[in-house]
């Protein structure tokens, strides 16, 4: 009988540490759109611009923050539509502000059975006003749990 | 980097297990009377029971028979019965329930250390193919600003299939009573699920958050005595070349024969012509 209770044995390891994670989530979910801003010093040339004091309100919500000393952010898409307004100032001393509007599609992507789904965008178009702003391209156009700049806004 | 570790997890509970039952085996080596005859082995897959307990959102029963149709040849089926309930609310919730069906062959590598050995160490393929309901009852993706996003998807029947290798070895521990380990590398064939949303547990295959899973398995099984298979007349290969020599032999004899025979007879005929 040794051999059954070296088979016993194993049986007893192979199972002793398999308590898998699918009940916790450990991998990232959320997939913000990263905004990067920058300083136009010449066509060629752009260095990364510290906003004072960045006003930034999504269009059709309530909310408003106001985050000092930044050179990006990273806001959430509207998940219920194809595109989001953002109003955007630089300095809250500044009466005016820009509207920049993105247009996108959005897939649903399974992450694990802790974590369950995340929303990944495919960026379309991106459109501003120009009170304040001179440009605007879009760098990356999936928008994913990476956090970097998809968008870079150019004063 | 999680994979990774779980991989690895799996890697050293194999090895492991290779050891200890490779000792379990070195044990085994004992004739039962049994061994003379040849019949369907089935059994059930032991590893399941604890999973149930560890994972206990998983149900699984599964089922295995094989046949030996060759020297060292078997032909191996299982079958086998997955419910799954997973409840992670609000983020998310999924149940399915379904069979599976594998068929293949193992092939036993095991030079016997006595006649009618019955233990083996084997390689194997199968393919496989499961029937199965699933739904997502419940899902939310927490969202600041925008509010979070809710859904459901209802049942649906999928019928995935798959490709496996299989390793393993089996012991017979008591007469015609057999103990096996086996480790199974499936590769899903089925890729392009619905919408985009693969099932999360696929019976027979597990779960299928990746394309290729690795998995371990504990069997006990039972061989149902049927036939006593007929000795193959072992031929000794000199005497089998004596025999063809001979053979040769006694053709060119009576070759030599017949040329005598017919010379004589043409000797006879123009004798009697000339006379």
């Amino acid at each position: 009988m040794k051999y059954f209770l070296y088979v016993l044995g194993a049986f007893f390891i192979l199972f002793s540490t398999s308590c898998g994670d699918d009940k916790e989530c450990n991998s990232p979910v959320k997939t913000p759109l990263g905004i990067g801003f920058f300083q136009q010093i010449n066509q060629e040339k752009a260095s990364d611009s510290m906003l004072p004091a960045l006003s930034f309100h999504p269009i059709g919500t309530v909310d408003t923050s106001i985050q000092t000393n930044i050179n990006a952010i990273y806001v959430p898409l509207n998940p219920h539509n194809n595109s989001t307004q953002f109003y955007i100032r630089p300095d809250t001393t500044l009466s005016m502000g820009d509207t920049i509007s993105i247009s996108y599609t959005n897939d649903l992507q399974f992450v694990s059975a802790g974590c369950g789904f995340k929303n990944v965008y495919h960026l379309d178009t991106v459109q501003t006003t120009h009170h304040h702003i001179d440009s605007i391209r879009i760098k990356l156009k999936e928008v994913n749990v990476t956090q970097q700049n998809n968008i870079e806004v150019f004063y | 980097m999680l994979r990774n570790k779980i991989i690895l997890r799996y890697f050293i509970k194999s090895i492991f297990a290779f050891i200890f039952l490779f000792a379990g085996y070195t044990q085994a080596l004992a004739q039962f009377p049994s061994d003379a005859y040849h019949g369907l082995r089935i059994g059930m897959d032991l590893s399941r029971i604890p999973i149930h307990f560890i994972k206990d959102y998983r149900t699984d029963l599964n089922f295995h028979a094989d046949l030996k149709v060759d020297t060292n040849l078997y032909i191996a089926a299982e079958t086998g019965w997955n419910k799954t309930e997973l409840n992670n609310k609000p983020a998310f919730s999924y149940k399915s329930n379904g069979i599976f069906l594998k068929a293949g062959i193992d092939y036993n590598l095991l030079n016997p250390s006595f006649p009618f050995e019955s233990n083996m160490v084997f390689v194997g393929v199968r393919y496989g193919i499961a029937r199965m309901d699933r739904a997502i009852p419940s899902y939310q993706i927490e969202y600041p600003y925008w509010g979070d996003v809710k859904g459901e998807f209802p049942y649906k029947t999928i019928t995935p299939q798959w490709g496996e290798a299989t390793l393993g070895m089996k012991v017979e521990v008591f007469n015609n009573l057999f103990l096996s380990w086996g480790l199974h590398l499936r590769m899903l064939i089925t890729r392009n699920f619905d919408n985009g949303l693969r099932p999360y547990l696929i019976p027979g295959f597990g779960v299928a958050t990746s394309n290729v899973v690795f998995d371990v398995n504990y069997n006990i099984s039972y061989r149902i005595p049927l036939w006593r298979p007929k000795p193959k007349p072992k031929e000794d290969k000199k005497e089998k070349e004596k025999s063809k020599l001979q053979k040769e032999l006694d053709k060119k004899e009576n070759q030599q024969k017949q040329n005598a025979a017919n010379k004589k007879k043409n000797e006879e005929e123009n004798k009697a012509k000339n006379s």
